[in-house]
């Protein structure tokens, strides 16, 4: 890339701009990607802004999506309730109290219909953040597309699907970590056939961070868990040249702005070699590390939320500099209440200002090649990789989490974290460092109005009432006996209970019958 | 843990757990969290798991674990099931106070017969190899075994068995292992032994503890003293409490604390 | 501090599966001398007063991210008086909106903690509140 960019000031400066010790980095779209995976930065195309939003029941939100829509969001990205996250239906015990509580209530494919009526599948992008039951929704969201006659080739979206790190930090887990990871692999081995334009998986260290760990070991945690799943797609007959290229990474920005911008650039550097040395990949977009970031999350406080706005700007300007593919901003009222109107429309300014004003999507890399930056990317991937050479000593991710040794790690660092903030030695503005002492405001988390789990469990009564019992229960056998075999992929067999009509309770309790649930280890 | 748990309730009509898990030696204080692996594989009525911390014990135990038994089994306990803090720590200690030991040790991280502590290989009745489905959980069941032929006591050859809670494989093997080691012990003369060997190691201990209690409080002039004159200090203050048996020193005081409800 | 030694139930009610700010009180309790049984992810109501009572605990910490703590508070106030626990203290975590600590008082709630505050002001109010009987 060679062109230049005009500054107001009349000076003109490359859009890629190089010094002593670039040949050392490559250029930006070139291995080992440490400057970014496109040559031309942002200048092609701007990284995709993607607000998170869904509650209550489908019709709720499909007409709040509508809105959004017709105001000019291009891309979908689906909350889910935690019944649905956990494979409960609507009228289970432990289910009741959380219907339609930090997302829509989508019990079966019947539901999915309702949320994207009036919406055509092939016109946008949707990203669902779903993991214990992403196979059961993929599947429904592809029988809502074969009913549409849309093909499932043009359909475009993502499911985070990565529940190695629900077992550390969110979870949302089910079964037992192997045939969960099992899972995961058919499903991106399914996409990969029929839905070749969807992510059917998208690799999370945000929610590790956000728990407590470290910027290295966020990275770490999370380039391991992908090397896991990288393992288990070969096993099942996958060649990473081709599904390579469809994995996806998703982290947090915190707020030490350099090196949030080292992690990244470590990181991709990391990955490609790996994907290169250690599978013999090499087709660029195997090797590149795609991902898309949150600015906000647990470095926003509710003591004066006002200053949340200029923590997610920075954070935001991070992301940027870091060359990320897709950034979402928490409004400033988020971590404690449901954001208001003004507050979700100014976190998407943020992202325009920063966009369209400061100039740091100008240039490619805008931070490459400063002593502090290239110093701290080196010490950053020295550091990740000690972490990754940490776990492979253990034996590996998934005997890590069998044992607990990630999830008391992170425990571990949230109780150090949470003593140094008591103790000033990290400072937080307006919570440790020029407090008003006036208590925090937090708001209602989710407005829901009493009918709700009504609704739903009247809704999930006239299902069973009205669908073919004897064909639904056909399609549970098959997957049931389905899951009895290792080699085979359970994908079409959902897809079908889906068709049917089964619940995602019924089709998750196939599976738990089968695979049993994880062994919680509770470990200090 | 669980697994077995639920397998001995199909005989036993009630089944007590203790799970002892370590106490700080900073804080004092606790984190018991071996219950949730019990629950989470069995729930039932005649089913009753106690956590209880280790305390001042550094043998894998816990202080009062002689008391607990009792006080279990005077609630018609048909079986108790002691779930100690580890295997590392775990030696003389619990074989004193319960008639069958089952050591599980765990394939991996470089585990290999010659480099297990001593202590293990003698005080298991019972071995399982956990988490079978694990590399190398075969070979390291082979060495154990070849490695316990050589040690029969009192004409009982330790068993090792494979286990997996993935598969629930080996814990009806577990299970037989251990009644076929009880009606072992019904078979020998001796068979009160293991409650006298409780009460020696009962009285052994509560002795210890207090004089540990009373080594700890010295003042440090007495202990400039020569040692002659330490140790006698100590063991007259020590019988010097015969005369008030049940005064509310420290240890009395933890005696009581863990089985009662506040 | 009088928490040495106090037997405190922490645990997590409901399907949310935000545990890190349980496990820090827990660690936090036993630093302080507690001893503290830990219950892991999704447990019922009646799981969590079936456990208070079999362990004798002084104390139940409930720690909910979900937005469903009111019911699912009130569900375990209700387990533990139909055991004949009544007298267990209950407390409550996570992101718990101000306009709803009155009426979660009310219903018995001891204390209320937010991520906001210092864990020696946690641990402070918690053992102030477990000597209020």
């Amino acid at each position: 890339m060679t062109g230049v960019v005009t500054l107001p000031s009349g000076i003109e400066v490359p859009v890629v701009a190089r010094g002593p010790g670039a040949e050392r980095l490559g250029d930006p779209g070139e291995y080992p990607f440490t400057r970014g995976i496109f040559p031309d930065g942002y200048r092609g195309r701007l990284w995709t802004m993607r607000q998170y939003s869904g509650f209550g029941t489908a019709e709720e939100t499909n007409a709040r999506y509508r809105f959004l829509l017709d105001h000019g969001q291009t891309g979908l990205s689906v909350a889910l309730d935690l019944p649905t996250q956990c494979g409960y239906d609507p009228d289970h015990p432990m289910a009741r109290a959380e219907i339609g509580k930090v997302g829509v209530s989508l019990f079966s494919r019947r539901e999915m219909e309702i949320l994207f009526r009036g919406i055509g599948l092939d016109a946008i992008s949707t990203s669902f953040t779903i993991n214990g039951t992403a196979a059961v929704i993929f599947a429904m969201y592809l029988a809502v597309a074969d009913r549409k006659g849309v093909p499932r080739s043009a359909l475009t979206g993502t499911i985070q699907n990565d529940i190695l790190k629900e077992f550390v930090a969110r979870g949302t887990w089910i079964f037992p970590v192997q045939p969960s990871v099992r899972l995961v692999a058919d499903t991106v081995m399914f996409a990969g056939e029929e839905a070749p334009r969807f992510n059917a998986i998208s690799i999370a260290g945000a929610h590790v961070r956000d728990a407590g760990v470290t910027a290295a070991e966020e990275m770490a945690f999370t380039l391991a868990n992908g090397l896991a799943y990288v393992d288990a797609l070969i096993a099942r007959g996958g060649d990473p040249a081709r599904f390579g290229s469809r994995l996806s990474f998703f982290f947090y920005v915190h707020m030490d702005l350099f090196e949030e911008v080292a992690k990244f650039r470590a990181a991709r550097r990391i990955w490609a070699d790996l994907m290169r040395t250690r599978y013999d990949v090499t087709d660029p977009a195997a090797q590149q590390l795609r991902f898309g970031v949150v600015c906000g999350g647990s470095s926003l406080t509710a003591q004066q939320p006002l200053n949340n706005v200029v923590r997610v700007a920075v954070e935001n300007l991070a992301a940027v500099f870091a060359g990320a593919q897709s950034i979402f901003t928490c409004a400033y009222d988020e971590a404690f209440q449901i954001p208001s109107e003004q507050s979700a429309e100014l976190a998407l300014r943020t992202q325009q200002i920063i966009a369209h004003e400061s100039g740091a999507a100008s240039s490619v890399d805008p931070l490459g090649g400063s002593y502090l930056v290239e110093s701290l990317t080196d010490s950053m991937e020295e550091e990740i990789r000690a972490v990754m050479g940490e776990l492979d000593d253990y034996g590996g991710v998934i005997v890590a989490i069998e044992d607990g040794y990630l999830q008391t790690r992170v425990a571990r660092r949230a109780l150090e974290r949470k003593g140094q903030i008591d103790r000033g030695e990290r400072v937080v503005v307006g919570v440790n460092r020029y407090a008003d002492g006036r208590p925090p405001e937090i708001g209602e988390m989710f407005a829901l109005d009493d009918g709700t789990a009504a609704r739903v469990l009247e809704k999930l009564d006239r299902l069973k009432a009205a669908r073919d019992e004897r064909r639904m229960g056909e399609t549970l056998r098959a997957l049931a006996k389905a899951a009895e075999h290792d080699d085979e992929n359970l994908m079409p067999h959902i897809v079908a209970c889906c068709h049917a009509d089964a619940t995602v309770g019924e089709i998750t309790d196939v599976l738990r019958d089968r695979w049993g649930e994880f062994d919680e280890p509770v470990r200090f | 843990m669980g697994a077995i748990a639920a397998h001995r309730l199909g005989s036993a009509r009630h089944l007590g757990v203790l799970a002892i898990d370590p106490t700080s030696p900073h804080s004092g204080g606790s984190i018991l969290g071996d219950r949730i692996r019990i629950d989470g594989v069995v729930t039932d009525e005649r089913l009753y798991v106690r956590s209880v911390p280790s305390r001042s014990s550094a043998d894998g135990t816990t202080d009062n674990l002689p008391d607990l038994l009792a006080a279990l089994e005077e609630q018609r306990f048909d079986e108790i099931l002691v779930e100690t803090v580890g295997v590392g720590q775990a030696d003389y200690a619990v074989r004193q106070c319960v008639d069958t030991v089952v050591v599980i040790v765990l394939p991996g991280s470089g585990d290999t017969v010659q480099a297990m502590k001593a202590g293990i290989l003698e005080v298991g009745h019972v071995y399982a190899v956990h988490k079978a489905d694990r590399p190398g959980a075969d070979l390291l069941a082979a060495e154990l075994a070849a490695t316990l032929d050589r040690r029969a006591l009192n004409g009982w050859i330790p068993p090792v068995l494979l286990t997996s809670t993935v598969s629930g494989a080996g814990v009806p093997q577990l299970s037989d292992a251990i009644d076929a080691h009880r009606s072992h012990l019904r078979s020998r003369r001796d068979a009160g032994a293991c409650t006298l060997a409780r009460a020696r190691y009962d009285v052994e201990r509560l002795v210890t503890r207090r004089a540990r209690e009373l080594v700890a409080d010295l003042p440090p002039d007495a202990l400039r003293q020569p040692l002659r004159d330490v140790y006698h200090a100590v063991v007259h203050e020590l019988l010097g409490e015969l005369a008030v048996p049940h005064t509310t020193t420290n240890s009395e005081g933890q005696r009581d604390g863990d089985c009662s409800t506040p | 501090m009088s928490l040495a030694k106090k037997r405190i139930l922490i645990a997590k009610p409901g399907l949310d599966g935000h545990d890190v700010g349980a496990k820090v009180v827990a660690m936090a309790l036993r630093d302080a001398g507690a001893d503290v049984i830990y219950t892991g992810l999704r447990k019922s109501p009646d799981y969590i007063a079936d456990v208070a009572v079999d362990e004798g605990v002084h104390a139940v910490g409930l720690s909910v991210l979900s937005g469903s703590h009111l019911s699912l508070a009130s569900d375990v106030i209700a387990a533990l008086d139909a055991r004949g626990a009544g007298d267990v203290a209950v407390f409550l975590g996570g992101t718990i909106p101000h306009t709803e600590h009155k009426a979660l008082l009310d219903m018995g709630i001891r204390a209320i903690f937010t991520a906001d505050e210092t864990l020696d002001d946690v641990l402070t109010r918690f053992d102030a509140a477990l000597g209020e009987t």
